[in-house]
């Protein structure tokens, strides 16, 4: 216990001290892809989205500059892996990725939900091996398109989030296998809030996602601890909520 | 004229075109695949960069996306194409995004050749940026199918190769077409048509009449055969023409009577006809080369080039010669030589003509003319020619000749009885018999009938030795006359009168002469035949005395007619110191007749060695009877006269030796009187035989010095004791005379040869005194005594001793 607090002085003091000189000099680079709500890149490549609002908060929080940059996911998870970026926000917890990722504490969660048109009858969609009955895709290379091809469960890919939603308003896809909020916020975007629905998988928890930080870049380990103390405070803070409240 | 495609001009100029156009053929393509080669390195880096750039930003674009599909249909998109058979896209972070590959093809021969040839760069890495990156560039590599690349390449460059081979062959064969078509056919055409002009007499037309340069050729020789077979054809008549007329000159040449030699300047035969080898008995082509003085009697090389020389042009130059063939045979020609100058080159023609018939015509016309057919001596008019030149030559020389007719003495007895035959034998018998005793000089005719006439030439300076020689010849001719003549089996006698006639004692002509002569003859037939008569009755008279005295001579030393008397030889004290024995013949009816009148007569009848050899005989025996009764102290010797004719006796040296050692005479009591001239023409065997004389004492002495040659050489040599200066030098002697020089010389010239030197003739006391003037201090001579009977002489040397001593 002592020890602990010990630690966690220490971490607040090398925060109070050699953190803002770290952060004079050079801010913290984080990489996030668009996924919307959660990240989301324009076409000018400025990011925002919830967890850009928090994983800011949070270093700024415990005095730390940061700044955002978007690239390929699989670009990004290799840079990781090799150490060349300092981080990634926002990822699920894999065990293929536990060997080269620090993850911090959760950042905000995801829910796999099945987007269909108002519509489409789901009365028989209650797990994910339902997706079996109907026409499914999914954004190719994505986490539920890998989670569909593991469980064999036959569906198409595709390229983006607004094909998808495309897809089962105006195509005969009945179900676009994604994550809850991206849909939504997408679904908000384009206009087509009145012409779908959602509906949870019984046998699909939640997802949550990190600020994933590279096991290889030098400093991550203190970084993830300065940003899991920022995301505390924030947490603490009401700043968090303040975030998501602005986007929902 | 056989065909022979390869040497046709078309063939060797397709050849040549072949050749040529695949040796071009062959740089230009090596040097287009080399150009190709660059160009295809070139275009195809080009091509594979092109290649990579159009791939660039998509593989860029997948390895930042780190998008294996996208890579993977990159690298799949870049092997199929051709060339490349494998892609690779490796991303920034080194791991290989995608890799496509496809089997290569297999490289055929024509590869490997290639792939040496076609070398370049097969493995192609190009980084790729990509942007903010953080591990670096990614690579896309891409390797290249060489062996297909340089498959294709060696493809095209084999097919250009091929084709320009092929194009070559096909312009190659075109030309060789072309050519064949338009020059060696043409070509082919015209020499047959050539060889046909030259065959054939006929004009043949050209073959070929296009407007081009083969045209023009057959055109200008077509023109120029005319002109020339026009020129031939007027050549070849003059040739034949020449020919005749060659032929012709060459017939007359060869059929001409007269041997031809064609000669060179130096006389060398370079053509002869016919006639010219038939008479020297010789092939004609040996006698080309040769001398043309080998085959002459009288002339030799040098001559006959000297005699050519001098001939003129158009001149000619006639001699006679006589030629002698291979055969010995010798034959005189009459030659005409001709200067003629051909082919810049003087010759000398010679016509040579036998005359041996003309010869023999010519001389039986001589004989004819001028000798006796019968007997072949001169006939008048030759002998009368003869006669003319001896008086001519006889005038001017002072010298007489003689002229002898003869008359056979009853020769037409003898013709009329036993006929012509016999008759003109013994004429030809007597005529044998007068060439064979007469000298060469002589010349003897027969004026017809029995009449011989001979023609004595130089027979001496005065008249009387031309009458004693005349004489002699005379009495040869009767003498041979008396043999009897044995004419068809009969004896026949036929004695000869002579008349002679002597010239020229005073100023006549032949006609005169033989007329003389006849007259001559008359008077001897008159006076009874078989004799001769001069017809000068002094000459008449000479020869008769000359004659007696011969004929006395024969019977002298049998009568014993012949003395010897002793002339006494004084000193200056007048005492006698010796004698020389004189011969003297005591004529029964002529009395006395000194030696002067019949020693020449003796030498001419060879009686001169007998009555020597009686006058030495006799005069040892005289000496020895002095010897006997005694000689002075004062006496040295006698001397006796030696005729050269004795003296030269095989046996005179024995002969007088043994009179001396018969008599018991020592030989220095003995002195031998020679003359000049006998040592002059026999000075060797002389000198050997006074030498061996001399070995016993007996002294020599020269008679009549200063007469004859007088050579100073004997003097020295022989084995002189005395040296006697002949009267014509003594008598009339005077002091400071010219005689007297001469005499001073003599006297000197024996004083210094140790000589005794006596004078002759001395018949004054002047002349003693002159002598002894000179130095000469011996003298015989009628002032001390004439020549007297050895009683006399005696008495002399008896007186001449007392008186001494008183």
């Amino acid at each position: 216990m002592f020890s602990s607090i010990l630690k966690r002085s220490v971490v607040i003091l090398f925060i109070a001290f050699i953190g803002p000189a770290v952060a004079d000099e050079k801010p913290i680079e984080i990489f996030a892809i668009d996924y919307p709500p959660y990240t989301i890149v324009d076409e000018q490549n400025n990011l925002s989205g919830v967890d850009i609002e928090v994983v800011k908060a949070a270093f700024t929080k415990v005095g730390i500059e940061v700044k955002f940059s978007t690239a390929p996911f699989e670009r990004i998870n290799k840079n990781l892996k090799h150490g060349y970026i300092a981080g990634f926000t926002s990822c699920a917890r894999r065990p293929a990725r536990e060997a080269y990722i620090l993850f911090s504490d959760k950042v905000s969660e995801a829910n796999q939900v099945a987007l269909m048109a108002v519509d489409t009858d789901d009365s028989k969609l209650t797990k994910l091996a339902d997706l079996s009955h109907y026409k499914v895709n999914a954004v190719e290379a994505w986490a539920m398109q890998k989670e569909l091809e593991s469980k064999d469960i036959p569906h198409s890919k595709i390229q983006d989030i607004d094909s998808g939603i495309r897809s089962v308003v105006f195509r005969d896809i009945e179900v676009f296998y994604i994550g809850e909020l991206t849909a939504l916020y997408r679904v908000h975007q384009l206009g087509l809030q009145d012409k779908i629905k959602t509906k949870r998988l019984a046998d699909k928890e939640s997802v949550n996602f990190y600020l994933c930080l590279s096991k290889a870049y030098p400093g991550n380990t203190q970084l993830l601890e300065q940003f899991n103390t920022g995301l505390e405070r924030i947490k603490a803070s009401g700043e968090l909520d303040a975030i998501y409240a602005s986007y929902f | 004229m056989k065909f022979n495609f390869r040497h046709r001009i078309a063939f060797k100029q397709a050849v040549i075109v072949l050749t040529v156009s695949l040796l071009l053929g062959l740089i230009s393509t090596c040097v287009q695949i080399y150009l190709d080669l660059k160009q295809e390195r070139s275009n195809f880096t080009a091509g594979i960069e092109q290649t990579i750039a159009l791939h660039c930003d998509a593989a860029i674009e997948a390895v930042y996306n780190l998008d294996p599909k996208q890579a993977e249909s990159i690298t799949t998109v870049l092997t199929t194409t051709s060339e490349i058979y494998h892609a690779q896209l490796i991303d920034d972070f080194g791991d290989t995004l995608a890799e496509s590959s496809r089997q290569k093809v297999q490289p055929s021969s024509l590869a490997v050749v290639g792939s040496n040839l076609f070398r370049f760069k097969s493995h192609i890495e190009t980084p790729l940026n990509i942007k903010e990156s953080k591990s670096g560039s990614a690579t896309l590599i891409i390797d290249l199918d060489t062996a297909l690349i340089a498959g294709n390449f060696v493809r095209r460059t084999f097919n250009s190769m091929a084709l320009g081979l092929l194009y070559n062959i096909a312009l190659a064969s075109i030309f060789l077409l072309l050519f064949y078509r338009y020059l060696s056919q043409p070509i082919l055409n015209i020499a047959h048509w050539v060889d046909q002009l030259g065959k054939s007499d006929n004009v043949v037309a050209p073959p070929y009449d296009q407007r081009d340069e083969l045209g023009d050729l057959v055109s200008s020789f077509d023109r120029l055969w005319h002109e020339r077979k026009q020129m031939t054809d007027q050549l070849n008549e003059t040739i034949q023409d020449l020919s005749k007329s060659e032929h012709f000159s060459r017939s007359l040449m060869e059929n001409a009577g007269d041997a031809m030699f064609l000669c060179q300047s130096d006389g060398t035969i370079v053509q002869v006809n016919n006639q010219a080898a038939q008479s020297l008995a010789i092939d004609s082509t040996e006698l080309l080369g040769k001398p043309l003085a080998h085959f002459s009697k009288n002339h030799t090389n040098s001559e006959l080039e000297a005699l050519f020389s001098s001939i003129g042009e158009k001149q000619v130059s006639t001699l006679e010669d006589v030629q002698i063939n291979t055969q010995g045979k010798h034959f005189p020609i009459e030659a005409r030589c001709i200067r003629m100058h051909l082919q810049n080159e003087d010759y000398i023609l010679i016509l040579a003509r036998d005359i041996s018939v003309r010869k023999e015509a010519e001389q039986q016309i001589f004989e004819l003319a001028f000798f006796d057919t019968l007997t072949g001596l001169a006939n008048r008019r030759l002998f009368i020619d003869h006669l003319n030149s001896a008086i001519k030559q006889h005038q001017e020389s002072q010298n007489f000749g003689a002229v002898l007719y003869l008359d056979l003495d009853r020769f037409k007895t003898i013709n009329d009885s036993l006929g012509h035959g016999i008759g003109d034998a013994i004429l030809c018998e007597v005529a044998k018999r007068l060439t064979q005793i007469l000298p060469d000089t002589s010349t003897c005719a027969r004026f017809g009938g029995d009449e011989f006439v001979v023609l004595l030439t130089e027979t001496g300076k005065s008249a009387e030795l031309c009458a004693e020689s005349t004489t002699t010849t005379a009495l040869k001719i009767l003498e041979q006359m008396t043999t009897p003549f044995n004419i068809a089996g009969h004896q026949l006698y036929c004695s000869t009168s002579i008349g002679i006639a002597v010239f020229p004692d005073q100023p006549n002509n032949s006609l005169d002469i033989l007329r003389h002569a006849d007259t001559a003859l008359y008077r001897v037939k008159a006076q009874g035949r078989k004799n001769f008569q001069f017809f000068d009755p002094e000459m008449q008279s000479t020869a008769q005395e000359r004659l007696e005295l011969e004929k006395g001579l024969h019977q002298a030393l049998k009568n014993n007619e012949f003395e010897l008397w002793y002339q006494p030889q004084v000193e200056s004290n007048d005492q006698i110191v010796g004698a020389e024995a004189l011969l003297r013949w005591r004529h029964p009816e002529k009395g006395i007749i000194l030696p002067g009148s019949f020693i020449s007569i003796a030498e001419e009848s060879g009686q001169i060695v007998e009555i020597g050899n009686w006058v030495l005989k006799r005069a040892i025996a005289q000496l020895s009877d002095w010897h006997k009764q005694g000689l002075p102290e004062t006496f040295k010797r006698l001397a006796i006269n030696i005729s050269p004719l004795q003296f030269m006796q095989v046996d005179f040296v024995d002969r007088l030796l043994e009179m001396l050692n018969e008599k018991g005479i020592p030989g220095q009591l003995v002195e031998l009187e020679i003359t000049e001239n006998m040592l002059l023409n026999n000075f060797d065997i002389a000198s050997n035989k006074m030498k061996l004389l001399k070995q016993r004492g007996i002294s020599f002495a020269i008679d009549d010095f200063g007469t004859g040659y007088s050579s100073l050489r004997y003097l020295h040599y022989l084995p002189l004791d005395i040296l006697k200066i002949d009267r014509s030098f003594v008598t009339g002697l005077r002091p400071s005379s010219e005689l007297a020089a001469i005499v001073e010389v003599i006297i000197a010239t024996a004083d210094r040869l140790n000589l005794t030197v006596i004078g002759e003739g001395v018949e004054t006391l002047s002349e003693r005194s002159a002598l002894m003037e000179l130095g000469c201090h011996c003298f015989q001579g009628y002032l001390f005594s004439k020549p007297v009977i050895p009683e006399v002489f005696y008495d002399k040397l008896q007186e001449s001793t007392q008186s001494s001593l008183i």
